[in-house]
């Protein structure tokens, strides 16, 4: 009887092995085919527009000025401290370049040179100072490295290729509906779902707008809104790729950008949300636009992009070192998301893992921080106001954040030694937060030395436990 | 028939599902949406709504606030001509009445200073800290600072304020050179001609934000109350409002109880970081800028209107409560502070302390329960977010 339980045990392996093995050849032959090369070009062009939108808010804004001149401090990321604003007009020249290179990008001649150039110069200037993270930087960031790999740039008469291998319009599909996904991940929490918040406070500070503002003022509102958001995450990249769906999913996913856009201060995010999920389309969908059609070479569509199985014998191969780059890169991008489930504690308070996981619009944390130095040689004490040595776009940010609160205070007590007093220890004697509207409570432990704490990757030890009381709102 | 069915149902029971979970979304939006609309606008979002807030503080507290600057500034400007042409210490002491007045009605509007970025300009003019000796003692010297044009001309820390008042008063000495200085002394006509034209200077400074704020003029009023123009929106520009609430609850605490008290110098008092030290005029200075403060929070200018307090309370009682509760708490400290603030902070520290602390929890609740309160977009500036 255990005999035959072990060869039925046996055989059903081999059998989810031999199917594992059939999904990895389908797969892997499904990809290397070629499909129209429309979508992509358009989405390497409309890429490169943003980009050059972005450089010109960033002077239009006088953000070079009060992001990058302004302040004497910066905040680097962990194991990138090389990485500082250039001095003088240096960001300013680098602003100027990333504009040059999005317009070049649009224009697609030498793409891959160009989308390497733009990925290093945007992801540089947005790395300069954690004050200034966006998910939708580190977005365009990530597209640019792919577009520097992907085959897709302006033919001598034509806006996009005439044919793409299908991997890297998955790759790109991948990557929005990493954003969808774990951007709706992360709304599985007990604020989002069971208090409603942020949500239930942004809402209701847009009482004004007309017809909904009244609605906003509504916890109900805030609910189901809340509930609707993340079944939107969860759901709306498979039914951008569901034949019979897309037309209404890309009809919500304007909807919602839209509404989005109204409600919250949160840039080009809407814009390049709407353009980017237009990538989930038929990989031909800008022939179909009369406007556009004339902008691509003819290309005689295969069987294959009608879906029909391609003939391994002559599907083109990505190369070996390309492949396993791709595949590294799909696996880092499903693992950033989920690294924050390795820390301890709630992620919305210790902010671990935090960053880079598409962690959007999930907090209203609002801070008071204050330090107070210690000099244990004459028992002297000095209070630090960090408007003293940072803008105040850098003290709101750093009053929440504990790996910025932690930076700062080697910062103090890095210009403590400078100043002849060296040795100093550094309490963060004030750091009342509130999350999502619950009654201020202490972030840091006052009774750690911040200057003797280390900065690093593995969680911060320096944190008092999060409220457990309910939002108040 | 059989296989029939099982290469089209894969197929249709996938299409079937994704509709599904469509229409399922599409229904959830439109039940939050047609749900809500059976909801008319009720008391509770009518006072969610910022606009009416924003029009009675405007017309209530903002607009009288400025137009009482400019009428004050004019009374100083008066007030220092009489001085420059006939100096006495009759004509003196009015004119110090008159700066502390008129002091008194700039603080006061410091919790509410909000508008385009050129009144970041007008300010410094108006109120730079600290006033230097040495570019005061150039401006006497310089027979253009005897003129409007010659002051305005001048660097911010030899006009405004702190150059009157450095000209006006000398309190640790009981003003006792302020008289033969612009009498006796050698560059007297020079220093009257120079403080006659800082006045003219202030008050056409003063005139410049009423200009921007009065309803006749630029009208920046009607943007404040609509939520419009500047303000781009009635929650940008309540955004504003409380953004400069706190902004003026850490000066308070920080720079102008913490700094003297050597909060930040390793505990030795700092007499010389005190805000008006030459009038002694530092916990006026304090008691003004809390009552701008409590205007703006409470809606009390020419009458007892609404205010941010109406929108806290609407979200949260509580959180109105310790607002209001540390508001006061702050002012009853602070006048508890024997004056001056120069001689309190060595003889009597254990009661600026105590304001110090009652003002640290005031700027810590403002940026905390009533930024979150309210859903305050703090980033102080225009930035992104996501």
């Amino acid at each position: 009887m255990a005999r035959a339980d072990t060869q039925r045990d046996l055989a059903l392996g081999k059998g989810a092995c031999a199917r594992i093995a059939a999904f990895a050849r389908r797969s892997r032959v499904a990809l290397a085919d070629d499909v129209d090369g429309a979508s992509l070009g358009v989405f390497r062009a409309g890429i490169g527009v943003f980009l050059c939108v972005a450089a010109i808010r960033f002077f239009a804004h006088d953000w070079v000025d009060k992001y990058y001149v302004a302040p004497k401090v910066f905040f680097p990321y962990w194991g990138l401290g090389f990485v500082r604003p250039l001095p003088g007009h240096g960001m300013a020249a680098l602003y100027a370049v990333i504009g040059t290179l999005g317009a070049l990008l649009a224009w697609g001649a030498r793409h891959r040179l160009v989308a390497a150039l733009a990925f290093v110069a945007f992801s540089y200037a947005h790395l300069s100072d954690k004050t200034n993270y966006l998910n939708h930087y580190y977005l365009v960031s990530l597209v640019l490295f792919l577009l520097a790999l992907a085959p897709v740039g302006a033919g001598p008469s034509s806006l996009a290729p005439a044919r793409v291998q299908r991997v890297w319009l998955w790759l790109f599909r991948f990557q929005i509906a990493c954003v969808y996904l774990g951007g709706g991940l992360a709304k599985l929490r007990t604020d989002w779902l069971v208090h409603a918040q942020p949500l239930g406070i942004w809402l209701s500070s847009n009482a004004e707008i007309p017809l909904l503002g009244p609605l906003f003022a509504r916890k109900s509102v805030a609910y189901v809104m809340s509930w609707a958001g993340a079944a939107y995450d969860l759901s709306i990249p498979f039914l951008l790729l569901g034949k019979g769906t897309r037309k209404y999913a890309y009809a919500l996913v304007v909807a919602f950008h839209l509404l989005t856009a109204r409600l919250f201060q949160i840039g080009l995010f809407p814009w390049i949300m709407m353009f980017a999920s237009l990538v989930f389309l038929d990989p031909d969908y800008p022939r179909r636009i009369p406007l556009l059609a004339r902008s691509f070479a003819p290309t005689k569509a295969r069987p294959n992009d009608a879906g029909a199985a391609p003939d391994l014998a002559v599907a083109p191969r990505l190369p070996a070192p390309l492949a396993v780059l791709v595949a590294l890169y799909v696996l880092v991008q499903i693992g950033m998301p989920l690294r924050h489930f390795a820390y301890p504690g709630n992620t919305l308070w210790t902010e671990s893992g935090y960053r880079f996981a598409w962690h959007v619009m999930l907090m209203e944390k609002n801070g008071a921080l204050e330090l107070t130095v210690v000099d244990p040689a004459s028992g002297r004490r000095w209070d630090v106001e960090p408007h003293d040595y940072l803008t105040p776009q850098q003290a709101k940010q750093m009053s929440t954040q504990p790996d910025m609160i932690l930076a700062f205070a080697h910062v103090v007590r890095d210009d403590f030694a400078r100043r002849g007093i060296s040795g100093v220890r550094v309490y963060a004697s004030t750091s009342e937060v509130s999350l999502n509207g619950r009654a201020p409570a202490p972030l840091v432990d006052p009774r750690v030395d911040l200057a003797a704490v280390e900065d690093g990757i593995g969680g911060a030890s320096f944190l008092l436990p999060a409220p457990t009381s309910s939002p108040m709102y | 028939m059989r296989a029939l069915s099982c290469s089209i149902g894969p197929v249709n029971r996938r299409l079937a599902f994704t509709r599904a979970a469509l229409a399922g979304c599409v229904l959830v939006v439109l039940g939050a949406g047609a749900g809500s609309m059976t909801a008319c606008e009720t008391a509770e979002t009518k006072t969610q709504d910022p606009r009416p807030v924003l029009a009675a503080l405007t017309t209530n507290v903002v607009v009288p606030a400025w137009k009482t600057l400019d009428e004050e500034a004019e009374g100083l400007k008066n007030a220092l001509a009489e001085v420059s042409r006939a100096p006495s210490d009759a004509s003196v002491e009015k004119a110090r009445q008159a700066f502390i007045s008129t002091r008194g009605a700039w603080k006061r509007t410091e919790a509410f200073r909000v508008g385009p970025p050129e009144i970041d300009t007008w300010k410094s003019s108006i109120d730079f800290w600290p006033a230097s000796a040495d570019a005061i003692a150039k401006a006497t010297a310089n027979p253009r600072a005897s003129t409007k044009e010659g002051v305005a001309s001048l660097g911010a820390n030899a006009k405004g304020f702190m150059a009157i008042e450095y000209l006006l008063f000398d309190s640790a000495n009981a003003n006792a050179s302020v008289l033969p200085s612009l009498t006796t002394a050698a560059d007297a006509q020079a220093r009257r001609g120079y403080l006659a034209a800082l006045g003219e200077v202030l008050r056409s400074d003063a005139a410049k934000f009423y200009e921007l704020w009065n309803p006749a003029g630029k009208n920046l009023a009607r943007e404040l109350a609509e939520g419009s123009g500047f303000f781009v929106s009635a929650k940008v520009a309540t955004d504003q409002l409380v953004r400069q609430a706190c902004f003026t609850s850490i000066a308070i605490e920080s720079t102008r109880l913490g700094k003297p008290l050597g909060r930040q110098n390793g505990g030795t008092p700092v007499p010389a970081a005190e805000e008006s030290p030459r009038s002694d005029g530092s916990i006026r200075d304090l008691d003004s800028a809390l009552a701008g403060l409590s205007a703006i929070y409470r809606g009390v200018g020419e009458k007892d209107d609404l205010g941010l307090d109406d929108l806290v309370r609407a979200k949260n009682p509580t959180v109105d409560e310790h607002v209001v509760r540390d508001l006061d708490a702050t002012r009853a400290s602070i006048a508890k502070i024997p004056p001056p603030l120069r001689l309190a902070l060595t003889r009597d520290p254990g009661k600026v302390q105590a304001a110090f602390d009652a003002s640290k929890k005031l700027k810590n609740t403002l940026a905390t329960e009533l930024v979150s309160a309210l859903g305050t977009t703090l980033t102080f500036s225009d930035s992104d977010g996501d």
